[in-house]
């Protein structure tokens, strides 16, 4: 008797959070969104997040061809699992276009403009969490192709980078 | 161990409490319900704070903010009716800069213009409008109290500085500007996240509206349209655009609980970077005419017919 009892706990230990992680998809689409912080964003961030958009877009439709023309043909993920060994261009393509998943929701873009160079960082959703994502795109003419990513989970804020610990508070404000 | 199981279970509990509370702090997607959204290339929104108490009166059974059928909607908070006014803190060296000239002039003809009027198809929950109606009501300047690397707080310093030093009066009915010099910096992100932002603050007991206007001349490529100007001052210029901008999202959005979309963009968010017709004047283009000043200002969203972009109203 006090076994069976233990088990039922132990069988709702283990369904509670698989309940809460159904429900919370619901959650978040029911609730309306808060003054938060949205940027007006500046022009090259603008720019970017289509860029960006167009990538997905690309991957979605497994377009192979409008895929392979936002990339430079040198183009490498390094992700902090795998920091020595970058994946190329190739193996990329194909496991991306396999999948049809760009990943969730951008957001916390910021654009770095140094000339041919620009760096556009940002997080994104995926299903395994959120994603800390670094491109860089090097100017071509007028247009932009990306050359590197760099992606890593973005993990706890209380997790100890050198430097990293903000000094200044943030206030509640809107671009 | 039925006491462990217990104890284990309650744990969970709280852990899955707190896990959808950080879940809800994350970004909002877009779902199958986008009826009120206009696509603009931007960022998504996001939901940085917890959800203010509803008090919209105008609120569905369910207490969320009513959906607007133009592409924008009220969340309950107060707006800035009847005459705003306008103050200007010079912050750094602005010495022999026609940008003086040139954003004062903005600020005494922005109000009454076509282009303001739009933001009178924005009202609060009694329906009173915003009104047409903007007064440039001062400045001064601010030599580097907070250093040539402001911040955040660094701001609202500036601008309680100047209210307590009786240099501007304290007034909720103005939205108070600190406008940088190109050698002053923002460290939360001007030139590679914005271009300006705005912002409310209790000073001297007061709420009291302020905005801070980045100099584009730091970073054309980021917060310039052109890299001249129909007044001859490329930063000023662009720093025309952006003042405009804050201007009207701070008078219908002040405290960030009023106007804004689901995705939390606002009235000027909707169509930044669009700037309708243009024509040439000065060699550079512009698209409207305010007093005796060609400026490029970017349009704005009218709450009204569907929504849409425009540089007037009606």
């Amino acid at each position: 008797m006090r076994l069976t009892r233990a088990f039922r706990l132990l069988a709702g230990l283990l369904t509670l959070p698989a309940l809460f992680a159904v429900s919370l998809p619901s959650l978040a689409a029911d609730e309306q969104p808060t003054g938060g912080r949205v940027p007006t964003v500046t022009r090259l961030v603008k720019l970017f997040l289509e860029k960006e958009a167009s990538l997905g877009a690309a991957v979605r439709n497994a377009d192979a061809t409008a895929l392979g023309s936002l990339l430079t043909d040198d183009f490498e993920l390094r992700t902090g699992a795998r920091a020595a060994s970058p994946i190329p261009r190739a193996d990329w393509m194909r496991e991306v276009l396999r999948t049809r998943d760009p990943g969730g929701d951008i957001s916390r873009m910021a654009v770095h403009d140094f000339g041919a160079i620009a760096i556009a960082s940002f997080t994104q959703g995926a299903a395994g969490g959120p994603v800390f994502v670094v491109d860089v795109w090097r100017g071509q003419g007028t247009d932009w192709k990306l050359a590197v990513r760099y992606a890593s989970p973005v993990g706890s804020p209380a997790f100890a980078i050198p430097g990293g610990s903000a000094s200044e508070p943030e206030i509640p404000k809107k671009y | 161990m039925q006491k462990l199981i217990q104890s284990l279970l309650r744990a969970s509990g709280l852990l899955c409490l707190v896990t959808s509370t950080a879940f809800a702090a994350q970004v909002l997607g877009p779902n199958s319900d986008e009826s009120d959204l206009v696509p603009t290339g931007k960022g998504w929104g996001e939901r940085a704070y917890p959800a203010p108490p509803r008090v919209n009166e105008n609120a569905n059974a369910a207490g969320h903010a009513k959906p607007s059928s133009n592409g924008i909607s009220y969340h309950g908070g107060p707006l800035m009716l009847g005459t705003t006014n306008a103050y200007y803190i010079w912050y750094g060296n602005w010495s022999g800069n026609s940008a003086t000239t040139i954003l004062t002039d903005l600020a005494s003809n922005i109000g009454g213009s076509p282009y303001f009027n739009i933001n009178t198809t924005y009202y609060d929950g009694s329906t009173t409008q915003v009104s047409n109606s903007v007064h440039y009501a001062g400045s001064t300047t601010d030599n580097y109290s907070q250093t040539a690397a402001l911040s955040d707080a660094g701001v609202q310093a500036v601008v309680s500085s100047a209210i307590t030093s009786g240099k501007l009066p304290e007034d909720t009915h103005g939205v108070y500007f600190v406008l940088t010099s190109a050698d002053v910096n923002e460290t939360s992100g001007f030139c590679t996240q914005y271009c300006g932002w705005h912002t409310h603050g209790t000073i001297s007991g007061s709420d009291i509206k302020y905005a801070f206007i980045g100099n584009p001349d730091r970073c054309p490529s980021a917060c310039e349209a052109q890299t001249t100007g129909p007044n001859g001052n490329a930063g000023a210029d662009g720093m025309a655009s952006i003042i405009a901008h804050e201007l009207e999202e701070a008078v219908t959005d002040p405290d960030l609980n009023a106007w804004y979309d689901r995705r939390g963009q606002e009235n000027a968010d909707k169509c930044a970077w669009t700037f309708g017709t243009t024509y040439t004047a000065n060699g550079a283009q512009a698209n409207m005419k305010l007093g005796t000043r060609d400026y490029l200002i970017q349009r704005n969203w009218v709450n009204a017919s569907g929504g849409y972009c425009s540089k007037s109203y009606p």
